[in-house]
């Protein structure tokens, strides 16, 4: 009978041990999930790309003039937390940062003849690059790139993301943006699609370019030297004569719009240069507060979960042993209690700590919004009231290039709008 | 008494109705001198500009001549209009003149000046437009050097040497064509107007070519010895294109402020990509 008796109590032991050790390993399982499941990304950037750069100098006729067109801004994240200390000011900040950031990169591969920053929708760029930040939380950057050139190509649409702190993406170099990498590997992504062009291809994609414009000047003079295909692709039909006195004019013309267009950069630049360090800090002290408020909450969880598996360890004792087994863990059920009331606390207090970081991430977003937004603003309405003077000139200058033309010709001019 | 009366009164009233008469006959044949003058005159421009007897400058004071009868006319006809109830004679086309507006239906001016002419006059409001946005542009751009801080790193002083390049090349090709010969035989005023921007052009090269004169001097294989590489610059023979660039752009520098930045930019440039 005493025999059964112990191997009750063995087997009742032996139960607890078990629950304990199932609780435990869910706990584990628990907190690593909690852990992982914020740091996956579908696409990453690895940390060691390196930016790739022309060997030799290419020759000015096949250098690809580049229009970065000011980001989409995309959406916020819908969750609550996601979306802590992130405004719709930042994103436009952001949209207008990073365009101007990846031109700087682009600027040092050699690749390419002129890179700009230009506003959403602006005709005549050989080379066209958009963008749409899908995710900039200050840890991790996403954008969707999209590349096309003039004669209606598709280079690619990709996604690029980069998380820092995955391990090894922390930048070794200080002064360097933490999301190198993925400018780089975008760069890297158009340097290699430019290069698998031909002599002829590149060649074309000027031509078509400046036809384009031309056409869009002078439709009456220049519509029919291209064609369209129906995927949406132009074509070119034929080139006008060197000395074609409106072609010229065109010429002198379209000068006018890279000078814009270099003008319009100068408000960019300086706008990089006022937000760069701002935004830089914001980032860093952003992801330190939310790193920290991810630890916090992780020890908060864990604290929580051991100190009530201390306590539901006790009662178990004290509910499935033996006498004999209570009476042998009577301290250890008290210190397993108060231990566990303990812990809960520690958490709970953590918890509360939690909170001071939630707060300080608003607080950054709210104190860098202050000093984006009179920048977006003020580089917003400068580029929107030189672009708006410009257009209306081009107005003018293609109703009266339309008329020259006819009074050069004699031909009567074709109704506006036909191209 | 009352016989004398009645004779007075018909002559007064007699002699009022004939003044007036009088006063709209003479408008009358003012109209019709003026009509037909100008008819004369526009066969006769016809005519002339047919067998080319115009030079450039006849045919502008015959336009004008033909302009003034034009508003002679028009005006003429109006008077006679508010004048007189009775209708218009027939042999005067007033309706032509005053319908709309002063210009005379079916005699379009602009269409009676060569095609030269025209051309020419639109060019000079093309030209003059592109002038005032260049202005506009300069403006601009003083804005923006205004917003720059002067103590920028040397990586935007060598961006704005470049921008200087680029704008200076694009002068240059627009001042090119802007010059050629069939530019050139375009009108007085286009010329003007080219002239006017060519200053433009003129001065700016004129700065340009300043500064890739004081290059070349320094630059120059006999002076090599003074290009003033500090001792902590690399020897650069492992250097990509942007880093030659700026090696270069710092090794003819003579501005030793400039110069200084130029290598340091050189240096951290190196630093970033070594």
């Amino acid at each position: 009978m005493g025999r059964v008796q112990t191997l009750q109590s063995r087997y009742r032991v032996n139960l607890i041990v078990q629950i304990l050790r199932n609780l435990f390993t869910a706990l584990i399982v628990g907190v690593l999930i909690a852990g992982c499941a914020t740091t996956n990304v579908s696409r990453s950037v690895p940390p060691e790309v390196t930016l790739d750069k022309a060997i030799t100098e290419l020759p000015e006729e096949q250098l690809l003039d580049v229009w970065i067109e000011l980001f989409d801004p995309g959406e916020l994240p819908e969750k609550e937390k996601e979306a802590l200390g992130l405004y719709p000011e930042i994103r436009a900040a952001e949209a207008r940062f990073m365009p101007a950031h990846l031109r700087q990169v682009m600027e040092k591969t050699g690749y390419w003849g002129a890179v700009r920053v230009v506003p959403r929708d602006t005709e005549g760029a050989e080379v066209l690059v958009g963008g749409v930040i899908k995710v900039s939380d200050g840890k991790t950057l996403e954008i969707e790139i999209t590349a096309q050139d003039a004669t209606g190509r598709r280079w690619f649409k990709r996604r690029y993301a980069h998380n820092i702190n995955d391990v090894g993406n922390k930048p070794k170099n200080q002064d360097e943006d933490s999301f190198e990498p993925v400018y780089y590997d975008i760069a890297n992504d158009l340097a290699e699609f430019r290069t698998s062009l031909t002599d002829e291809e590149l060649t074309r994609v000027r031509q078509i370019a400046e036809m384009r414009f031309a056409a869009d000047m002078l439709p009456d003079g220049f519509g029919d030297h291209l064609q369209m295909d129906d995927q949406g692709n132009y074509m070119l039909v034929r080139l006008p004569a060197e000395d074609d006195p409106a072609y010229r004019r065109v010429q002198i013309i379209r000068d006018r719009d890279f000078q814009l267009i270099d003008t319009l950069n100068g408000y960019y630049e300086n706008f990089y240069r006022d937000l760069e360090i701002p935004y830089q800090e914001w980032r860093k002290a952003r992801n330190i507060e939310a790193e920290a408020l991810r630890e916090a909450k992780r020890k908060a969880a864990s604290r929580k979960a051991l100190g009530a598996l201390a306590i539901l360890g006790a009662i178990a004792i004290e509910v499935l042993g033996s006498s004999n087994t209570r009476a042998t863990t009577r301290t250890a059920r008290d210190v397993m209690i108060l231990g566990g009331a303990y812990s809960i606390k520690k958490g709970m207090d953590i918890s509360s700590e939690s909170n001071i970081h939630r707060a300080a991430i608003e607080e950054l977003g709210e104190s860098f919004v202050s000093e984006a937004r009179p920048l977006v603003i003020e580089v917003e309405g400068e580029t929107l009231e030189l672009k708006g003077s410009a257009e209306a000139q081009y107005k003018q200058w293609r109703e009266l290039m339309r008329k020259i033309y006819a009074s050069e010709t004699g031909l009567e001019p074709v109704a506006r709008g036909t191209y | 008494m009352r016989n004398h009366f009645k004779i007075m009164l018909s002559a007064i009233l007699l002699g009022y109705c004939g003044s007036v008469a009088k006063a709209e006959s003479e408008l009358l044949q003012r109209v019709r001198a003026d009509y037909a003058a100008l008819s004369q005159a526009m066969t006769e421009f016809d005519r002339a500009r047919t067998a080319g007897e115009l030079g450039a400058a006849e045919e502008v004071d015959f336009i004008g001549w033909v302009e003034q009868l034009v508003q002679q006319v028009h005006q003429g006809c109006r008077a006679l209009e508010l004048e007189s109830d009775e209708p218009v004679p027939v042999d005067l086309p007033c309706d032509k003149f005053i319908v709309g507006s002063p210009e005379p239906i079916g005699i379009d001016i602009s269409a009676e000046r060569s095609r030269e002419e025209n051309t020419a006059a639109m060019l000079d409001q093309l030209h003059s437009a592109l002038s005032k946005f260049d202005e506009q542009l300069l403006q601009e751009q003083e804005k923006i050097k205004a917003q720059t801080p002067r103590d920028d790193s040397a990586h935007e002083v060598a961006s704005a040497q470049e921008s200087m390049g680029e704008a200076g090349e694009a002068e240059s090709a627009a001042a090119e064509s802007e010059q050629t010969d069939s530019e050139r035989a375009e009108t007085d005023a286009a010329t003007q107007a080219s002239g006017e921007e060519g200053d433009e052009e003129g001065d700016e090269q004129k700065e340009q070519h300043t500064a890739s004169g004081a290059q070349s001097t320094i630059g120059s294989p006999d002076q090599s010895e003074s290009r003033g590489i500090p001792d902590d610059v690399p020897d650069g023979s492992d250097d990509d294109v942007v880093a030659r660039q700026l090696r270069e752009a710092a090794e003819k520098e003579t501005d030793p402020e400039l110069k200084k930045k130029l290598w340091e930019e050189y240096k951290r440039y190196k630093a970033g990509t070594g």
